[in-house]
């Protein structure tokens, strides 16, 4: 639509004459972005971009839809078209457009408000495990047919469903669909970083854009799925993507970009696709010819006669055994041609990258590097994550203290959203996880307290996507399902959850309380849509497992027992100091000087144990059952 | 990217996709109350697009 039309010097002089025409950036204005969004599947039950919304000066939407030809064909009415009636009725019609407009909006309100009521935890948590089940595909891993998102939430919904229940099913997904991602196109093999849909049921081709939030929420999951599975691809996975990230998403400040381009010299994917030819003259004609066979790469083609590298089909045992190599031996080969490949790449003309920093989408990825460098032992993830929170704290907080959305060219802007607060609430709560460094604690509350205070409603309970010290817009709406990105509600259950169990402080428990009932329908009817609140409702009503380790003066043990620690996937237990419990810190003292490990479920401690490295095994072996 | 034109008010965003439509034919506003003042004065109908780069 942009080149056809919004270049076009007819439908440019039409609305230049007949409409006051507004842009906006959905990555900017989420709230803008949300509301008429809704408006647009209400009226005509289908969404997406780029959205158009033709609306009174009041921002009244009376017309909505998403991409229209510049001149009517295959029975899909033109822009043009478009334009001139419903300017011929705004102009013969205006009163009662007007008043027809104002009455949707107000006959609307309704779907922007909560659904409360009372909320069943267990039935929605086995009934959101069965559908995802119903819809899993064998074959290639993933829920649906063609286009598949990655959605890691349900990926991670189902490796707690996996711990607190014992059903090995719901491993056996998480493990397909994230093997398959990993062999498949929509990874970039030769750069790293992972492309936001794939296009095909086989994770084959994609659509080659990459989105921070993505690859932030990818090694989330990679490293909770190592965490259960001891998976080594899995690890691979995240190290590869993490390079990715520092070497093309990464600003001089340590805050991250956005997005990258699918699209360059005016071609979809073209920087990431190859024909034989160019790896054989990139790598010679021995290894390239390796290469080809292992990825796929022919003179057919996979994709518009060029080939996006994947090894869907390719059976790695049998390949390397062929080729009188050991796995090992072949990796080694293959990671040498990739990195070769991308020198080779690096000559193209290169897709845009989007160097915007949105908050929300930083702390996505802070949190990623906190939880990957605990599980890996990587301190330079952990060095990485405190870096972009610092490069928050001091360019995207306003003087008065307030949270800002995004920064971009030296300058920081637009108050921010209730996702932005809760991600990066996540990321601290992660931090402190990592570090038990009480420091990310305090960030934590304090912005907790600040998300209240701007965001909850006091009335109907729950968090609204926008602060009351907002633009007023025709709405104001809470985002509760999950979309390509957890939403702030979930989250912030998410979070609240681990605060309660970290601090013990009930104002959390209430706010949980308030949370969960605000929006018990929507749970009840669609928990597919909701299964990162649904895993908080694991943590809420399955009760947490509480760690507090108590270290003597000048006892360096804790760091072990951290690393000790994220070993193992424990999503019901929280680790904590003694501190983080305020003046109740003092019954945790630690024995003899020794680090000094308190078992706690939901608040009952077991006798203090300085055999820490054996109460890790028996919180391990001990999941909880829901 | 027709340079020798004029730029729209969107040169002076700091988004990259609104930035992508500042030399747009469409004189586009951003969002804000200049666009909703105007709209009211001229009585005429907002067209909103949304998007992302």
């Amino acid at each position: 639509m942009a080149h056809e039309s919004f270049e076009d010097e007819t439908v440019a002089d039409y609305l230049n004459q007949h409409y006051i025409s507004i842009k906006v950036d959905r990555e900017e204005r989420p709230d803008i972005d949300h509301i008429y969004m809704m408006y647009c599947q209400a009226l005509t039950g289908e969404g997406g971009w780029p959205l158009t919304v033709i609306m009174t000066p009041e921002g009244h939407p009376f017309f909505a839809g998403t991409y229209f030809p510049k001149t009517s064909r295959y029975g899909r009415p033109g822009l043009l078209d478009i334009l001139s009636q419903l300017n011929e009725k705004w102009a013969t019609d205006n009163r009662r457009l007007r008043a027809a407009s104002e009455d949707i909006s107000e006959r609307l309100q309704p779907i922007f408000a909560a659904a409360p009521g009372s909320f069943d935890p267990k039935t929605a948590v086995h009934q959101a495990a069965e559908k995802l089940g119903n819809r899993f595909d064998p074959l290639y891993g993933g829920f649906g047919d063609a286009p598949k998102f990655p959605t890691f939430h349900q990926l991670m919904f189902l490796l707690r469903y996996h711990r607190y229940t014992g059903e090995n099913d719901a491993l056996q997904m998480v493990q397909k669909t994230l093997t398959s991602i990993s062999r498949g196109g929509i990874f970039d093999h030769v750069g790293g970083g992972l492309a936001r849909y794939s296009t095909d049921t086989y994770w084959r081709v994609p659509h080659f854009e990459k989105m921070l939030y993505d690859n932030a929420l990818a090694v989330l999951t990679y490293t909770e799925a190592y965490q259960q599975t001891k998976d080594t691809a899995h690890k691979w996975f995240v190290d590869s993507v993490l390079h990715y990230v520092e070497r093309e998403m990464t600003s001089e400040g340590g805050a991250f970009y956005a997005a990258q381009d699918a699209d360059s010299e005016g071609q979809e994917g073209r920087f990431y696709v190859w024909r034989p030819d160019d790896v054989t003259a990139a790598l010679g004609e021995e290894l390239g010819e390796l290469y080809c066979d292992f990825y796929d790469i022919t003179d057919e083609g996979n994709f518009e006669g060029y080939n996006v590298p994947n090894f869907i089909e390719t059976d790695v045992e049998t390949f390397a055994s062929s080729r009188g190599l050991t796995i090992d031996a072949l990796w080694a080969k293959l990671r040498d041609a990739n990195e070769q490949l991308y020198e080779w790449r690096e000559h193209r003309v290169h897709p845009g990258t989007d160097d915007k920093v949105l908050t929300a989408w930083n702390a996505l990825m802070i949190t990623a590097l906190a939880k990957a460098g605990a599980a890996f032992h990587r301190s330079d993830y952990v060095m990485r994550a405190v870096r972009a929170a610092n490069f928050i704290e001091k360019q995207l907080v306003r003087q008065d203290g307030r949270l800002l959305a995004r920064y971009r060219d030296g300058e920081a802007g637009i108050v921010a959203y209730s996702d932005d607060y809760a991600y990066l609430i996540w990321a601290y709560l992660e931090l402190y996880q990592a570090t038990l460094d009480g420091f990310y604690l305090r960030r934590a509350i304090h912005w907790q307290k600040q998300l209240d205070e701007y965001f909850w409603d006091i009335n109907l309970h729950g968090y609204f996507l926008s602060g009351h010290d907002a633009e007023e817009l025709i709405a104001r709406p809470k985002t509760v399902y999950d979309g390509a990105t957890p939403s702030a509600n979930s989250v912030s259950g998410y979070n609240l959850a681990r605060l309660y169990a970290i601090t013990g402080d009930a104002q959390y428990a209430d706010k949980e309380d308030k949370l969960f009932a605000a929006f018990a329908e929507m749970l009840n009817e669609a928990p597919t849509e909701h299964l990162f609140l649904l895993m908080a409702s694991l943590l809420v009503y399955g009760g947490t497992t509480e760690v507090v380790a108590a270290v003597g003066e000048g006892n360096r043990d804790v760091e072990d027992f951290v690393e000790s620690w994220h070993q193992a996937f424990v999503p019901e237990a929280v680790i904590l100091e003694p501190q983080a419990r305020g003046e109740e810190g003092s019954i945790y003292p630690a024995e003899q000087n020794q680090l000094t490990v308190y078992v706690c479920r939901h608040f009952q401690c077991d006798r203090p144990d300085l055999d820490w490295k054996s109460a890790i095994e028996r919180i391990i072996a001990t999941p909880p059952r829901f | 990217m027709h340079t020798e034109r004029k730029p729209n008010r969107l040169i002076h965003e700091k988004s990259p996709y609104l930035l992508q439509h500042a030399y747009n034919p469409v004189d586009w506003f951003p969002w804000g109350e200049e666009a909703f003042q105007k709209a009211q004065r001229e009585s005429k109908a907002i067209f909103l697009s949304i998007g992302y780069s």
